[in-house]
């Protein structure tokens, strides 16, 4: 068989795209959203060796240290098996073309039966290599399995349909950083099902079994990005749920993409961060649906949900179905999510909030990158989180109250102004809450009067907007 | 010696036979014959293999484009796999060699009217179907299934979809697998003809006999294992589910201490139907016959002892690992073994190369590949790497389809004249065989090349750098389809319009083809006589009977005198 063919025609189809662009978004489409795909992912083939019987046919790269050990003891098997399999079949052909039967005359030679000393010898010999490929694989795998004692350790949380690894400096991403030389000793938890983590260009894969700590280890040795995939099947979202493994030159280089929350950053850019880390596995943000229902364009919408009832998806609603995710589920989704309690507390749920704001605001925008701050400078890069210090512990407790999840039936008579205290909250602090403020009232505005959507957002600056709003719909609370 | 009406009457096709003694629905849906029930096994089989196959279809279609090419959400996909694997491990490949090959052939082998239990039998086969349908249920439930045929807990337990119905099927599935082996354990113990010494008896009925060691043995695990899944699905007892505070991993130790063994009820049988296919077709004696009685016995014990080497990567204590593959390289031995004998059978043989002895050839190409490949898989620091990839679904494959279909298919073409009394187009067959084998390392030889490369198993849409090789598999899969369904149209044509013939068309020299084709009622209309299965010399050719009979029952003056007789 030609095994050039299967390069041929990956190089075929590669020309009939010919848009590596197309290409991308097709793949990233396939994964999790915000995890960049690796290049190899999408120009692997090329680098592959065409002859069969070389170690880069068969294998991705090697960026561990024990992967040559590995891919040794495998091409090792993969020769023995070789030479045995031509003699098997070598033997077999040469014995039924030369003693085929010709036309009808049947006239099978004698030969002996039974042979005890070549039947030993057939037995034995062939042992005496089983014993070695044992033993090989055997201290290799112990190699792989028990860490150094230098070794770093990186706690490792995979959930349907995501990862979330975490440093040892308390930095999170939803991708692995590793850097080279620094031998990281994962330990691995699952929230929900069984999970494996794997990563090929590392030779290493490990379960994550819920209910109890697996471990994996692995010596990096090679800067890049390699492909990391959940390998035990975990539900609908399994093939979704890959991410990238990254080797960095430098732990330096490596803390610039682990950063997580930071008070130097939009509140809506530690909102897309959480979203990334903890949503992504199940929530679309290009209006696709996947296990949930997409985040774009959910924000100040009214949804049905499973118990008849019509839901505004607002403050409460979010916060709801972040702790309580089975309570009201939007029609046409089944009770699949587990719940944040205690991973997401009430700031990181307005973080997330802000990011549902800043979707929306986005999608309902049409017009260049850079107009779209000016007319929503509330999502400007110079509003930071950490300018609201003083604002944000008030919303939260205001919000908490509000929102209590123990009172369902207060929590839809106070949805509304439970938002509007918020925003009345964070009113008085000096830069952040007074451009903050229209945003919400922007998107509350719908529910309230279809056409107003527009007028907050058309009185561009409008410091006066919610000023006069906010103590309107602020009342009914008090 | 017999005169030339008697021989007539002995080993024409006679006017009642089996098939045609009685008739209408209700002779056959109550029939307690072991050849009918046998023939309904074997359509039974036959349909999940269509339908299982047609699932495998909708998946290979579905990856010929990296972002999958039908318009067919991940759920579906999820859903396709489990069915197919469900369906073609517990209502195919299980009961295929065995229940409806053995159970056609196994009393024939042994000159005895039927098996010893011929009720439980047939309620083997009611066992069957009542189980096949509630898998399929599970589909016509609307809620589908989404496991994975391995039921691992705590997702199992967790999803909405059809577990219980799927599971108790299995469980029934599981009981029909245990009559079928009991009733051919108590068969070959207490049936064979007078004088049939256990090392008188055909290689087939050894691979069967140690099949049916685990059947007994190991399916009831299976069927506590389910229980106590259902158990734990809608009582909440806390075994393996976490949350109530069971351990995910003990289910996978019960799961697999049936399921290792259930590879060897998959694979034993075939070897043994192999063993038969290639001394028959090269008329040799077959070499090393106790080396391969022997290594039957072998593997059905040691495959109780090597079911951790499914969960090397699962968190099972490391130790455990290292043991369970240094006995996994030991099952290697008498695999080797047989495959070694069956080439040195072949030698000095006078080789036919029809449509059996071709499917019998491409099972030693298959199975030396599928064979080979577990030892990547059996030493630790590989099998990390491979886990769970497409080499290990290339490798089972070839273990069970080159392997276990394969050997069906041979062994169904090598009986089907003795069933029906009629001939298959032996050219056509030839071409399905070659479909089959072409379309099948087409299909799966890519999926080595990928697992070691890194693609995960079970996913609906992957990186583009395998396009190539997934499409690849793809036209391979439907080749093997189109071969599969043109050895079945081969088998159906034969037996209605087939020409005659005759008792012993292949010279065959095992009890089973001294009865008339097809054989009557109660099997033999005479007691056969007995006689040494490998030694081909004992049948001569009957002008008359345009077929082979014993020396004893040809006319003395036709007779070729005996060659030199061999030491064994």
């Amino acid at each position: 068989m030609n095994w050039q063919l299967p390069l041929m025609l990956a190089q075929a189809t590669e020309k009939a795209k010919d848009n590596l662009e197309e290409l991308r978004a097709r793949t990233e489409a396939v994964s999790i959203d915000g995890t960049t795909v690796p290049d190899h992912a999408l120009e692997r083939s090329a680098e592959f060796s065409s002859n069969p019987f070389a170690t880069d046919y068969w294998f991705p790269e090697q960026a561990s240290e024990f992967a040559s050990r590995v891919d040794f003891l495998y091409m090792a098997i993969f020769w023995i098996s070789l030479v045995f399999f031509v003699a098997i079949v070598g033997v077999m052909v040469y014995f039924c073309i030369k003693y085929r039967r010709k036309g009808d005359v049947i006239d099978p030679q004698p030969s002996t039966s039974h042979n005890t000393a070549i039947e030993i010898l057939w037995s034995v010999l062939p042992s005496i290599l089983l014993v070695w490929m044992f033993y090989v694989g055997a201290e290799d795998f112990f190699n792989m399995r028990v860490p150094r004692e230098d070794s770093e350790e990186i706690l490792v949380t995979a959930k349907q349909f995501g990862w979330v690894f975490t440093y040892p400096d308390g930095d999170q991403s939803p991708e692995l950083h590793l850097v080279e030389g620094q031998p990281a000793s994962l330990i691995m938890q699952s929230e929900d099902v069984l999970h494996s983590f794997y990563v090929p260009a590392f030779r290493q894969k490990m379960d994550i079994v819920p209910g109890r700590y697996t471990y994996a280890y692995i010596e990096p040795s090679k800067t890049g990005q390699y492909r990391l995939s959940c390998n035990e099947y975990c539900g609908s979202g399994h093939s979704k749920m890959k991410t990238m493994a990254e080797v960095h030159k430098s732990a330096q280089a490596r803390k610039e993409n682990t950063e997580w929350i930071e008070a130097e950053k939009p509140m809506w850019e530690n909102g897309e961060h959480i979203y990334q880390i903890q949503c992504s596995g199940c929530h679309k943000v290009d209006g696709t649906k996947a296990t949930g229902p997409a985040l774009n364009m959910i924000w100040g919408t009214e949804e049905n949900v499973n118990n008849g009832e019509k839901v505004m998806v607002d403050r409460a609603y979010v916060q709801k179905s972040i702790w309580e995710p089975n309570a009201d589920i939007v029609d046409g989704y089944s009770p699949k999510m587990n719940s944040f309690k205690g991973i997401l507390d009430q700031q990181d749920i307005n973080r997330v909030i802000s990011y549902l704001q800043y979707l929306k605001a986005k999608e309902n925008f049409d017009g260049a990158e850079e107009d779209f701050y000016k007319e929503h400078p509330e999502f400007s890069k110079d509003v930071l989180e950490g300018d609201m210090d003083e604002s944000v512990p008030t919303a939260v407790e205001g919000g908490a109250k509000a929102d209590a999840p123990s009172v369902p039936a207060a929590n839809a008579e106070e949805a509304q102004p439970a938002a509007a205290t918020a925003v009345a909250v964070e009113e008085p602090v000096a830069k952040a809450p007074v451009v903050e403020a229209p945003a919400d009232a922007a998107v509350e505005a719908p529910t309230l009067e279809a056409p107003a959507v527009e007028t907050p957002a058309l009185e561009a600056p409008a410091a006066e907007a919610p000023a006069v709003e906010a103590p309107a719909l602020e009342a009914p609370t008090e | 010696m017999v005169d030339s009406s008697a021989r007539k009457a002995l080993f024409d096709t006679p006017e009642t036979h089996f098939l045609n003694c009685t008739k209408g629905w209700k002779s056959w849906a109550f029939t307690l014959d072991h050849k009918r029930i046998g023939i309904m096994y074997l359509i039974g089989v036959t349909i999940a293999l269509l339908l299982a196959g047609t699932f495998a279809l909708v998946l290979r279609t579905h990856l010929w484009a990296f972002d999958g090419a039908l318009p067919m959400s991940d759920d579906m996909y999820n859903q396709m796999f489990t069915l197919h694997g469900a369906v073609m491990v517990f209502s195919f490949i299980i009961p295929s060699v065995p229940a409806a090959l053995g159970n056609i052939v196994l009393p024939m082998m042994l000159g005895a009217k039927d098996v010893a239990f011929p009720r439980m039998n047939l309620a083997s086969f009611y066992l069957w179907i009542i189980g096949t349908g509630m898998l399929l249920a599970a589909i016509l439930s609307g809620y589908g299934l989404d496991t994975g045929w391995t039921f691992y807990t705590p997702y199992s337990i967790e999803t909405q979809t059809g577990v219980i119905w799927a599971t108790f099927g299995a469980f029934v599935l599981g009981f029909s697998s245990i009559f079928t082996g009991l009733n051919f354990l108590v068969t070959v113990n207490t049936m064979r003809s007078k004088g049939q010494g256990w090392f008188q008896l055909p290689l087939f009925i050894w691979s069967l006999y140690a099949t049916a060691i685990i059947q007994v043995l190991a399916t009831p695990v299976l069927g506590i294992t389910l229980l106590m899944l259902i158990a734990e699905k809608t009582m909440h007892i806390g075994i393996f589910d976490p949350k109530y505070g069971g351990d995910p991993v003990l289910f996978q130790h019960f799961f697999w201490f049936y399921s290792h063994p259930a590879v060897y009820i998959m694979i034993l049988p075939a070897m043994g139907v192999i063993s038969e296919l290639i001394s028959v077709y090269s008329q040799k004696r077959i070499f090393g016959y106790s080396f391969i009685a022997f290594s039957s016995v072998a593997i059905a014990l040691l495959g109780f002892l090597v079911w951790g080497h499914h969960m090397f990567t699962s968190g099972q204590s490391q130790v455990v690992t290292l043991i369970f593959s240094a006995i996994t390289f030991t099952v290697a031995i008498p695999s080797a073994v047989k495959v070694f004998n069956w080439l040195a059978t072949l030698y000095k043989g006078s080789i036919l190369l029809n449509t059996p002895m071709c499917f019998a050839l491409s099972f030693i190409f298959l199975f030396g590949i599928g064979g080979l490949t577990g030892l990547f898989l059996g030493a630790l620091s590989t099998d990390i790497h491979l886990h769970d990839t497409y080499f290990v679904v290339a490798h089972f494959h070839f273990v069970m389809v080159g392997g276990t279909l394969t050997a069906l298919l041979g062994g169904v073409f090598h009986w089907w004249p003795k069933v029906w009394g009629r001939m298959y187009n032996d050219f056509l067959g030839r071409v399905s065989c070659f479909m089959v084998f072409a379309g099948f390392n087409l299909t799966f030889f890519p999926q080595f090349v990928m697992g070691s490369r890194g693609m995960p198993r079970r996913y609906a849409s992957y990186d583009p750098e395998f396009l190539a090789f997934h499409q690849l598999s793809t036209i391979g899969a439907f080749v093997l389809g189109w071969g599969i369904v043109l050895a079945v149209g081969v088998l159906i044509y034969a037996a209605i319009k087939g020409p005659r013939c005759g008792a012993n068309p292949f010279k065959a020299a095992s009890l089973e083809w001294q009865s008339s084709s097809p054989p009557d009622f109660h099997n033999f209309v005479h007691n056969p006589l007995l006689n040494d299965p490998y030694d081909f010399d004992a049948m001569v050719f009957d002008e008359e009977l345009g077929t082979y009979i014993s020396r004893e029952f040809a006319d003395p003056s036709k007779v070729p005198p005996r060659k030199e007789p061999v030491h064994h």
